[in-house]
């Protein structure tokens, strides 16, 4: 009697013990890259509706990040500007650009430019600049060379063990707090000891807890 | 089943359990954290029949389709749209405060309103008020949600072909034109305005011009939640305009006629307030005052009092006559000579005689105490002359300037009554009707027949709802909300606000002031334009923009001409004759009596669309949803009926049918209604809620009527009480704990056992066994409370009146969904504080009754926190027992340990449902607050301490360069509302602050503390100041 299965079946088990665990591992191994927001979320960079140039303003200019986030200090948000800030200065500079019609438009009919959000937390978490700005924590380290993007993008994965990693050990993302908006101060290479910075009047306990940001 | 412990008093919160109790085993409540479906409600669940198979088939596939659509997507792209001009002041994200006020029948109240991003999201007393002193109700906290309430009406309609079809301004204007232009040649003959208690100083500038362009156009007056019966007593004693206010701050003894002062009357907040700061001793012979309420139903006034006398209306005015007899005869107070053979002895049962005389010998010390004084405050259900008969004991007592303040209001419109008005339509003497925010069609006694005497008139409507009147209407005209209108209100007290809006009018509507400003003058003019030039003609010369800025900013207008007027008695004989006649008419009491109610929570009926005020419990029935027909246990074992069971109730000729709902304390032989429910046609919250019972009121003294038919009818009504949710009684055959503690205080101010507070722990504290003990693994061991601040919350059992302004006012705060009726039927209320009723004593018939508010104890070795298999309910290092949303999965065990039954599960999306229902423009989800997450359906949720103000404060703190947050920055929501400072919110760490120095008190106690939970929330135990002549 002819056999049912070829000899060559016989390797089936040993290919599938071989196989399997590089097909495990593979998969694992992708699931917890490609399904993690430093994939999914960082580098996000979507299309404004106005060609608006970080690197222009507050690299080559060298606007303060203030001038047009100016509620960062006093709210939770770091407002996009309204239309007025733009025309602050879009009244006598560039004023028949055709890059700043929409800007024009929304000046003159009072309706909001619509902007796309970059970086967007869930609902679920609460963010608020004003403590982190209060301790010390520069712009860049959370948004990245700002000043260097031409169309901004999501840099850092802004996942919650990201936010815990530093609330962990924040000392050495700190910076003096007169240098928060400046973004080429890198803490990495300036010695610098928030301990003995006299500036700073308290302590810092960043919230480890889930009522820290989850409310 | 746990049995009774005999050292104890029994509490029961229902009569199930009163019962069982009596039997001496322990109550059968239910031992389930959600009791098993309701009979009737027909849940989802049940009706869906899925095999254990296929429903695994489903489980599969759909998490395979889960896993095919969301894990591939990305984030939606979302937009953010700032202003092109953002206005001064304005933080995207972060809430403004604006002053304004509100008004509930007479009472009004001074508020902040909270606005984040221009939509109003909460309200708030104004501390500088005098009338809120930052307190509100459960009124001002609900009407936020008014203001999105999906069926309001949103613009003109007008009658064609028996049907009410929409129109625009301009064609209503024309409309309504002609009509006002016939009525203006004829010199306002024929025309009626119908107009509810108006205390706003532009609106009555109104009324005069209209009265002179119209000089025979009659006003009428319909406002079942105005101080109707208690001015007119005082008008009928002095002079029209004549106004009385109650104070309480320094009455040692407090008699409440059927008042529930702290409930549904004439300034409730503030009358709450100083009640209870007379009521908080923090140790042995710190000064009580005492409390005496004589009332047919028990309310929440009656759950505060040290003595209740249930008594049937129709006896509560001989009662009082019995007072003044006695106090004029044996204690030789003066009275008016007038009083001679009206005021003489009545006949009284033998415990109404043995009060009588208590009560006048406690009236009689107080008035002979330098240091204090009485105050007899009448209900505003009882008929004016015993308002006056009241007033004229007050005024004999020396309580004028103390406890009764008297003023003349001489810019009061001069009204008659419904009885007039359905005179005048029935003679043919008023032919044209204008209703202005008023609902005569619903509200006017059912005996007048009110709706077949509309139709036959000519009316135009103006209100907030195409309701029962708009039906009849040629014309209906859709008004603002207070939140969208300027106005101004003036309290009782003749303190005076201007009301600003937060936000645009969202649909195609007017204010009052300019509806009426129209038909006054003919003309239109702003809003703002009529209030702002009021004012400023008013004032004349003093007047300026800066000082208006100034009005707006304090919510107190300062500086204006007042007329210091007093008003004088004079008018006794006409008391006496209104004494003798009133009376009389009551006749021979032997059948049932029905009393009708302002309800606590959908007032007259004009909250009944909000779903927040429809869901949150009865204070007393805890009811939700609907009304029920109160009557005693005796009554209904002699009518053979239980809850639910429809009665049948008979007024004359007029019949309705109510489902019973037995509530102890209710005086014999009365059945007790609460007005305001049973709306048909005005929108989906508040259909099928309720009965409407105003069909059985009688023309004259609408309160109460004698002589009633009442019997069962057959057939039942399923109504839900909560009363049962969430028992502590843990069951199995563990003895009953002391839940609630309370001793009483003796003349001398000496506790009858001092000790109270920490007795009746069923395990020695050296017993106690902690639940990590076990446990050695670092991670998993006790919480470590190593935040310098920590938070803790004492609640005063003695203030506490259960108002039920917490509950809301957290629903505000916290983004809490409605589940509706049927969900509540089945135990899913959602609400984070349940306040507990429990009655105590006996004798089923006249029980005493307790509040206790139950929310998040905030365990420091908490049960539910160990049971979780994902740690989505953790400990903060602050002390805060926190829940995390989206790690929940949904287990339900943290509910199950919890011993305070006080975690909610969203058995549905609820919010979602919520938005659905509001219909294709999901206005409702603006009412949200932004700082507080919507939660989806399967994640269990519970009271966070407001966390959300908490990180508030401690951001701005930690932005100032502050380590801790001072005393009394932090106010959670439910003790910002409260009228009687019965919460107080802080830091246990330091013994300086409030809830430091009150948890040191002798009262002190901690619920289920031998569980060794060690709560974070503790209680102030009850102490009563009963009178020994009546014990």
């Amino acid at each position: 009697m002819p056999a049912i299965f070829p000899r060559w079946t016989n390797n089936i088990p040993l290919a599938i013990a071989i196989l399997a665990p590089i097909f495990g591992a593979g998969l694992v191994g992708g699931v917890w890259y490609y399904f993690s927001p430093k994939f999914t979320d960082a580098g996000y960079r979507p299309i404004q509706p106005v060609a608006f140039s970080h690197k222009l303003h507050a690299g080559d200019m060298g606007m303060d990040c203030r001038y047009c986030h100016n509620t960062v200090e006093r709210a939770a948000h770091a407002a996009i500007p309204p239309t007025q800030t733009c025309m602050n200065c879009h009244s006598q500079v560039k004023t028949d650009s055709p890059k700043l019609a929409p800007i024009r438009e929304s000046y003159e009919s009072g309706k909001s430019v619509p902007w796309i959000r970059v970086h967007q937390l869930p609902d679920y978490a609460f963010f608020d600049h004003r403590p982190h700005l209060a301790a010390g924590v520069g712009c860049v380290s959370c948004h990245g060379r700002i000043d260097q993007m031409t169309v901004v993008q999501m840099d850092q994965p802004l996942s919650m063990s990201w936010c815990l990693d530093c609330h962990r050990n924040p000392e050495p993302n700190l910076r003096p707090l007169d240098q928060i908006t400046n973004m080429a101060w890198d803490p990495a290479t300036e010695d610098y000891d928030p301990k003995a910075d006299p500036e700073r009047k308290r302590s810092l306990t960043p919230p480890e807890h889930c009522s820290g940001c989850h409310r | 089943m746990s049995k009774p412990n005999a050292s104890l008093k029994a509490y029961w919160r229902s009569l199930d359990a009163h019962s069982s109790l009596a039997q001496g085993s322990a109550p059968q409540a239910s031992h389930d954290e959600f009791p098993a479906e309701a009979a009737g409600a027909g849940g989802e669940l049940t009706q869906l029949r899925v095999r254990r198979r296929s429903f695994v088939g489903i489980l599969g596939a759909s998490t395979a389709l889960a896993g095919l659509t969301t894990g591939c997507i990305r984030k939606p792209v979302e937009r953010i749209l700032p202003f092109a001009k953002r206005p001064e002041d304005v933080i995207p994200g972060e809430a403004l405060f604006y002053s304004t006020g509100f008004q509930a029948g007479g009472s009004v109240l001074g508020i902040l309103a909270e606005a984040t991003d221009g939509r109003p999201i909460k309200i708030e007393g104004n501390p500088k008020h005098g009338a809120s002193q930052g307190a509100t109700d459960v009124w001002a906290q609900a009407s936020v949600l008014s203001l999105y309430d999906p069926d309001r009406s949103q613009f003109p309609q007008t009658l064609e072909e028996g049907e009410l079809v929409g129109a625009d301004w301009e064609t209503a204007r024309a409309g309504i034109d002609e009509i006002l232009g016939a009525a203006r040649k004829a010199g306002g003959k024929g025309m009626a305005l119908v107009i509810p208690w108006t205390v706003s100083p532009s609106l009555r500038a109104q009324l005069e011009t209209l009265k002179k362009n119209y000089p025979q156009g009659r006003l009428f007056l319909c406002d079942p939640m105005a101080p109707i019966n208690s001015t007119a007593s005082v008008e009928m004693l002095a002079q029209p305009g004549a106004r009385v206010t109650h104070h309480l701050s320094g009455a040692s003894v407090v008699v409440s006629i059927d008042s529930d002062f702290m409930g549904a009357e004439l300034d409730h907040v503030r009358l709450s307030k100083e009640f209870a700061r007379k009521r908080a001793p923090l140790g042995q012979g710190d000064p009580m005052n005492r409390l005496y309420v004589v009332e047919p139903h028990f309310s929440s006034t009656g759950a505060n009092a040290d003595h209740r006398l249930p008594l049937r209306s129709s006896k509560i005015g001989p009662f009082l006559i019995a007072l003044a007899h006695e106090l004029a005869t044996n204690h030789g107070v003066s009275m008016p000579s007038s009083f001679e053979g009206v005021v003489g002895p009545q006949e009284l049962g033998e415990q109404e005689a043995k009060w009588v005389a208590a009560l006048a010998k406690e009236l009689i010390a107080a008035r002979d105490d330098r240091e204090s004084h009485s105050a007899i405050l009448v209900g505003e259900r009882q008929p004016a002359w015993v308002h006056g008969l009241g007033l004229i004991l007050n005024i004999a007592l020396g309580n004028q300037t103390k406890s009764v303040h008297l003023r003349v209001d001489d810019s009061a419109p001069v009204t008659e009554d419904l009885n007039a008005l359905a005179a005048g339509l029935s003679s043919g003497a008023i032919t044209t009707v204008f209703c202005l925010d008023t609902n005569p069609a619903l509200v006017a006694p059912g005996e007048l027949g009110m709706v077949e005497l509309l139709g036959n008139a000519t009316v135009v409507h103006a209100g907030y709802h195409a309701d029962e009147t708009a039906r009849l209407a040629a014309w209906h005209l859709p008004i603002n909300h207070q939140l969208e209108s300027w106005g101004d209100l003036e309290s009782s007290e003749g303190i005076v606000t201007i009301c600003q809006p937060l936000i645009l009018p969202m649909y195609d509507t007017k204010s009052t002031v300019e509806i009426l400003a129209w038909w006054a003058t003919g003309a239109g003019a702003p809003n703002y334009d009529l209030v702002y030039s009021y004012w400023k003609k008013l004032l004349g010369g003093n007047f300026s923009k800066r000082r208006w800025e100034q009005w707006l900013h304090d919510g107190i207008v300062s500086g204006i001409p007042r007329s210091p007027g007093i008003p004088l008695f004079e008018h006794f004989d006409t008391l006496a004759e209104a004494i003798t006649e009133g009376t009389e008419k009551y006749g021979p009491d032997t059948a049932f009596e029905v009393n009708f109610h302002v309800d606590p929570k959908v007032g007259d009926g004009r909250y009944a669309t909000n779903g927040w005020l429809q869901e949150c419990p009865h204070p007393m029935s805890k009811l939700c949803w609907d009304n029920g027909a109160y009557i005693s246990p005796a009554d209904a074992k002699e009518l053979g009926v239980e809850n639910c069971d429809l009665l049948n109730i008979q007024v004359g000729e007029r019949t309705v049918q109510v489902p019973v709902w037995i509530m102890p304390g209710q005086a014999r032989q009365t059945v007790s209604l609460n007005i305001g429910y049973g709306r048909e046609g005005i929108g989906f919250v508040s259909e099928d809620a309720g009965v409407n019972v105003y069909p059985l009121q009688a023309a004259k003294n609408s309160w109460f009527v004698a002589n009633a038919g009442v019997s069962k009818f057959g057939g039942q009504r399923m109504i839900y009480s909560t009363q049962d949710h969430g028992t502590l009684d843990p069951g199995l055959g563990y003895p009953l704990r002391p839940i609630v503690r309370e001793t009483t205080v003796d003349a001398e101010g000496k506790w009858a056992n001092p000790e109270f507070a920490d007795e009746g722990d069923l395990m020695k504290p050296e017993d106690l066994k902690s639940l990590w003990e076990h446990n050695t693994e670092p991670t998993l061991g006790e919480p470590k409370l190593i935040g310098k601040q920590q938070w803790g919350m004492v609640i005063d059992l003695n203030r506490c009146n259960g108002c039920s302004a917490c509950v809301v006012a957290c629903q505000a705060e916290n983004n809490i969904p409605l589940v509706g009726k049927k969900d509540v039927g089945n135990g899913r209320e959602m609400h984070w504080i349940r306040l507990d009723r429990y009655f105590s004593g006996w004798d089923a018939e006249s029980p005493e009754a307790v509040m206790q508010p139950m929310l998040c104890q905030h365990c420091e070795t908490a049960p539910c926190e160990n049971v979780c298999p994902v740690a989505a309910t953790t400990h903060s290092p602050e002390g805060l027992n926190d829940m995390a949303y989206n790690r929940c999965i949904g287990t339900r065990y943290c509910a199950n340990n919890c011993p305070y039954k006080v975690r909610r599960f969203n058995f549905h999306n609820y919010n979602k449902r919520m938005d659905e229902d509001w219909g294709q423009d999901p206005v409702g989800s603006m009412v949200r607050n932004p700082d507080v997450t919507v939660r989806f359906r399967g994640v269990i949720e519970k009271c966070t301490y407001c966390v959300q103000r908490i990180n508030g404060a401690k951001i701005a703190a930690h932005v100032a360069g502050e380590d801790t947050v001072p005393d009394g920055v932090i106010v959670s929501a439910c003790e910002q509302v409260c009228p009687s400072e019965a919460i107080v919110f802080g830091d246990v760490a330091d013994p300086t602050s409030r809830v430091s120095k009150l948890k040191a008190t002798q009262r002190n106690y901690g619920v289920l503390s031998d569980l060794l939970t060690r709560p974070r929330t503790t209680y102030l135990g009850r102490i009563r100041n009963p009178n020994p002549e009546l014990a």
